[in-house]
């Protein structure tokens, strides 16, 4: 099995600015040799809290985020300093679903257009190919094709999702970034958007790069996890082994941390009696 | 109409609580005129109780909030059946009245701590202006004051945060900050909207043992806005859950979410990703909330209820008791006791 994205040794630096010129002054690690690889149609979740570098990495993956040393390789091809006629190319096999629909699509923007994009500068598609495949693509993330002629404000936030993965698949790229894809999103919606994702991934042998910092949700779609801390992976493995026996300090004190509702406070003060009819 | 629970039950938990409303409706502007987004609701909240309002986007509980404290944006109005702070009654109580209780006896913290701070004031400055102003404190004794409530929340280096700006301190830390100027002139009431979604879990967790120790310290009754039942579990005594603008289901936290009646908190709750055991497909509700718009008659919740029957489209449910301290809003779960 061939790995879908392949990254080793992976550093991101960014350069520090001082002064009103904006001198170079420093810089600073945020991605501290990483590496990992997700097999095709596998799901790595990687999580972390803020700071950790796990959006650096999908940056620098998706060649939009300075990559001082290591290599990333799609499917094979190395893709680390790729310019001009590479990089092109690879941005059809990497694309990226972002955390808040609300911003990651254009608001002026009709569903069918902003689906169409990907589809006609990255595949060359046009006419009624064109038509076609947004029609589908609408199709299979769950929506009507008379959702194509409206505009993200005249969507709910899960519908808004739907069509930021739809514009995310159309190229049907090696890899898909999903960046906290569920965390804006009520919890009643979540576990749709959840099983969208996952269906997909059956339907297509998608594979996934799945960023957050909700165990619980990483534990539903991802096969093998890493943890982040301070820009270096501190634990890595197959997902119910990772979150059911934490073998880092750092994994066991981030899912202390987690909020859970099987851990419902037993506190000794009773309630009044009566206080709500 | 709006059905009010019977009287008699209500009374009797009239001594204690820190503040009761009942009946808030808030009201919006809208082309056809003012749509209640608030119907009809009644909240109690216990002294040194956490008591935990969730609901998803929509839902009303921030204007829940705001309405309480008489912060909503101009044109939303609330009417009020009645309003207790403590054995006050403020139901009819002016702005000019509001803002001489606000911050003194009831006060409010909000989701993003980077805006509600003033981004060009000295830390400092932000936490003793308000115990000056209230309190009539001097300068000294509001400095030594704001001191001694940082160490309380354990913000490190007291005297050198308190000289520092916004920008310099991490999200943890501003939320600590806005807690002690919420906590500043020693309020009876403390009115929490979302005041840990905007952090990490590991700083969220600390926020929230915190504000249970200030609770526990100070008998402080504490609303807690959030869409988060691990959270409310985590520190919450009492789970009010709001749907549509009504509270469908209340009780103890132990009781509502592992004894859950509303098909609503049942579906809430199933459909939390859990960390022990993945599950293919994940459960589900159907739909999204129809928001504040929805003039729909009956159950609001009836469009996405597996269980709805013709009633429901048609009634509302009022709260009725399904246990001790616990009800929920639904004919066929909690239907009303046959007289």
């Amino acid at each position: 099995m061939t790995a879908a994205v392949e990254v080793s040794g992976l550093v991101v630096e960014y350069g520090l600015r001082a002064g009103i010129l904006g001198r170079a002054a420093g810089s600073v690690r945020a991605v501290d040799g990483v590496s990992f690889a997700i097999e095709s149609g596998r799901t790595l979740g990687l999580v972390g809290e803020s700071g950790s570098g796990k959006t650096s990495v999908a940056r620098a993956v998706l060649g939009i985020a300075p990559i001082s040393a290591g290599t990333v390789r799609l499917r094979g091809t190395d893709v680390t300093h790729a310019t001009g006629r590479a990089r092109r190319g690879m941005r059809r096999h990497a694309q990226m679903v972002f955390q808040q629909p609300t911003t990651s699509l254009d608001p002026r923007r009709s569903v069918a257009s902003s689906i169409s994009e990907p589809l006609v500068h990255l595949m060359g598609l046009h006419g009624g190919a064109l038509d076609r495949r947004v029609v589908e693509l609408l199709g299979l993330v769950g929506l009507e094709a008379e959702h194509a002629t409206r505009l993200p404000r005249q969507l709910s936030g899960g519908q808004r999702q739907r069509v930021a993965i739809a514009r995310a698949i159309a190229t049907s790229p090696a890899l898909v970034v999903c960046d906290e894809p569920t965390s804006s999103l009520d919890v009643s919606v979540q576990a749709q958007i959840i099983n969208l994702l996952v269906r997909l991934q059956g339907e297509l042998g998608l594979t996934y790069l799945f960023i957050s910092h909700d165990l619980g949700t990483v534990r539903q779609i991802a096969d093998t996890v890493a943890v982040m801390h301070l820009g270096r992976i501190v634990e890595s493995g197959p997902v119910a082994t990772v979150l059911s026996a934490p073998a880092d300090e750092y994994t066991r004190a981030l899912m202390a941390a987690v909020p859970s509702i099987d851990r419902v406070r037993r506190r000794t003060a009773v309630p009044a009696e009566g206080t709500r009819a | 109409m709006i059905k009010v629970a019977p009287a008699g039950a209500r009374e009797r938990a009239q001594q204690a609580a820190a503040l009761r409303t009942d009946g808030l409706v808030v009201e919006v502007p809208s082309a056809a005129g003012p749509r209640a987004v608030v119907r009809g609701i009644s909240l109690t909240l216990e002294r040194g109780q956490i008591t935990a309002l969730v609901g998803e986007t929509g839902s009303g509980k921030t204007l829940t909030a705001l309405a309480l404290i008489g912060l909503l944006p101009p044109g939303v109005h609330r009417r009020v059946d009645r309003v207790t702070l403590g054995s006050d009654d403020i139901s009819s109580f002016s702005v000019a009245d509001m803002s001489r209780v606000r911050g003194r006896r009831i006060s409010m913290i909000f989701q993003d701590p980077m805006t509600a701070l003033n981004p060009v004031l000295a830390i400092g400055f932000q936490v003793e202006e308000p115990m000056r102003a209230n309190l009539g404190l001097d300068a000294r004794t509001a400095h030594e004051r704001a001191r001694a409530l940082l160490e309380q929340l354990r913000l490190p280096d007291v005297d050198r945060t308190l000289r520092r700006y916004p920008h310099e301190l991490s999200g943890g830390m501003r939320q600590r900050v806005l807690i002690a100027i919420a906590l500043a002139c020693d309020p009876q009431v403390l009115l929490a909207d979302e005041p840990t979604t905007a952090l990490d879990v590991t700083v969220q967790s600390q926020i929230l043992e915190l504000l249970r120790e200030q609770v526990d310290r100070r008998g402080l009754a504490v609303l807690l806005v959030t869409h988060d039942l691990g959270v409310a579990a985590q520190v919450a005594e009492r789970i009010d859950v709001m749907y549509g603008g009504a509270i469908v289901e209340s009780g103890a936290v132990e009781d509502v979410l592992t004894a859950p009646t509303h098909p609503y908190t049942r579906g809430l709750v199933g459909c939390i990703p859990r960390v022990d055991v993945r599950l293919r497909p994940l459960p589900t509700l159907p739909g999204s909330a129809q928001g504040v718009w929805d003039v729909r008659a009956g159950c609001r919740f009836a469009p996405r209820c597996a269980h709805a029957i013709d009633k429901c489209r048609v009634d509302d449910p009022a709260l009725e008791p399904v246990g001790e301290g616990h009800a929920a809003a639904c004919w066929v779960f909690a239907p009303p006791a046959r007289s």
